[in-house]
């Protein structure tokens, strides 16, 4: 299957919305309002339950819309973090093209600014969802998680104390 | 291990010429039962035939019964007139269509959580000491003897325990909860991460598997003197709850470990398996640039 007629949407954009359906790490409300918008807008896209176990089965699907990609349509993902989602086309055995996909990130991003890159093609979207929250909190976060490993005490586990 | 058939099946919901559209709510309503039910849906304004694949088993659409026939590459696809119908009615449509086709249900009691590694190509250096390290045949390597996560249904669900052990901060499991595991883009902290590992092994007084082993060779011991199956599992849990909090490790994974014995072939297998793809990447160097295809 190719070409972008099939599903109605305008002749260079095929949007893909990931559910994530076997797991919460995309917030209810945020996935609830994407689908409601894009099933609202009145275009054709493609919808799957989890974009984990599809690539899990190296579905044969991603490697069609990877082909489309980097023949000149332009893929909107609608899903988590962009480096995750390129890992999983990776692991399908169909690597995304670093030009033609523009991944949105539900796991931070309000509805309405995935909605404006999945609809749009707002590029601050599309930047914003690479970049995370906070650069500073992630350093902060990621600096106390190290902290608090290191003060575990290098002791035998309790087991031994007999 | 859980064997993955190749698709999850697909819907596609028509709504092109000879079908009405449904209302924006419903629509999403109706998108939401399918996936959340597991299915794949395509939602198609124009040429039914041309939207399904073959994945898919099933258009539906208000046809106001003029239901087209629709032929898909390898299976003829049922078509439905769902007018008139609610959401869930659709689904249990649906449902009867797909007959004996296996699907993956979220939340089901058979299903699959689809949880394991997904390398970061941009960052991965093809060190193999994932490979090395884990214990259930969830990697592999390629023909080019790069890494590959070989067999992802065998990875312990939840489990991040190699995500820990990359110095290159390349393991990805997209539905941990947090960053950088997450997918969440590295930070500087974060490379020097290669500490944290060090600080693993320190407190388990040398790699985890080694620890792993002793731990379990130990309480077998006791076990045999006390003849206690109950003790010896209480003290091999004791034993275990520090390593289980230090790696993130869910205490059922190391319950569940094999025997000692076990996990020392396995390994041995895993070790063995890392160095022959070592050797074939350095001999492919040997060779020139044009014998080991670059990651991408
Ligand atoms: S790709 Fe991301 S959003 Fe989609 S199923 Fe996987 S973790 Fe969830
Ligand atoms: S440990 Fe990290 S860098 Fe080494 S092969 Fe595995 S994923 Fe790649």
């Amino acid at each position: 299957m190719s070409g972008n007629d099939a599903t109605g949407t305008e002749p260079t954009v095929r949007m893909l919305y990931c559910r994530c359906a076997f797991a919460q790490v995309v917030p209810a409300d945020v996935k609830g309002a994407v689908l409601e918008g894009l099933a609202g807008s009145g275009r054709g896209f493609e919808a799957v339950a989890d974009l984990c176990d599809m690539a899990a089965r190296r579905d044969p699907h991603l490697a069609d819309l990877s082909a489309l990609a980097k023949e000149g349509t332009t893929l909107r993902i609608a899903a988590c973090w962009p480096r995750a989602v390129r890992g999983l086309f990776h692991l399908a055995d169909s690597p995304l093209g670093e030009a033609g996909v523009e991944i949105l990130n539900m796991r931070t991003l309000p509805a309405e600014r995935v909605l404006a890159g999945m609809l749009s093609g707002d590029p601050t979207a599309v930047a914003e969802s690479a970049a995370g929250r906070d650069d500073a909190a992630a350093e902060q976060a990621a600096a106390g998680r190290i902290a608090a490993l290191g003060q575990l005490p290098p002791t035998t586990p309790e087991g031994e104390k007999r | 291990m859980t064997t993955l058939a190749t698709r999850q099946p697909r819907v596609v919901l028509y709504e092109g010429s000879g079908a009405e559209p449904f209302a924006g709510p419903e629509r999403a309503e109706l998108v939401a039962a399918l996936l959340d039910r597991g299915y794949s849906v395509t939602l198609a304004h124009e040429g039914a035939a041309a939207a399904a694949d073959d994945a898919t088993f099933v258009v539906v659409g208000r046809f106001a019964g003029q239901a087209p026939q629709v032929t898909a590459a390898e299976a003829t696809v049922e078509v439905h007139d769902c007018s008139g119908r609610s959401p869930a009615e659709v689904v249990g449509l649906v449902d009867g269509a797909r007959a004996d086709r296996p699907l993956n249900t979220p939340g089901a009691g058979d299903s699959w959580k689809p949880w394991f590694p997904v390398i970061d190509p941009v960052r991965c250096t093809n060190c193999m000491q994932c490979l090395s390290f884990c214990l259930f045949d969830v990697y592999g390597v390629d023909a080019d003897h790069r890494l590959r996560v070989e067999n992802p249904s065998n990875c312990k669900v939840n489990c991040p325990a190699c995500s820990r052990v990359c110095p290159e901060v390349a393991i990805m499991f997209p539905k941990y909860h947090a960053g950088p595991i997450d997918g969440a883009p590295v930070s500087q902290t974060d490379v020097g991460r290669e500490k944290m590992k060090i600080d693993i092994s320190a407190l388990l007084g040398g790699d985890l598997y080694a620890r792993l082993r002793e731990r379990s060779a130990e309480a077998k011991n006791r076990f045999s003197r006390e003849r206690s199956a109950d003790q010896a599992l209480a003290e091999r849990r004791r034993c275990l709850t520090k390593l289980a909090d230090a790696a993130a490790i869910p205490r059922e994974v190391l319950d569940a470990l094999p025997s000692p014995e076990e996990i020392q072939r396995k390994s041995a297998e895993a070790a063995k398996r890392a160095a022959a793809a070592l050797a074939g990447q350095a001999a492919a160097e040997g060779m020139g640039p044009a014998a080991s295809s670059p990651s991408t």
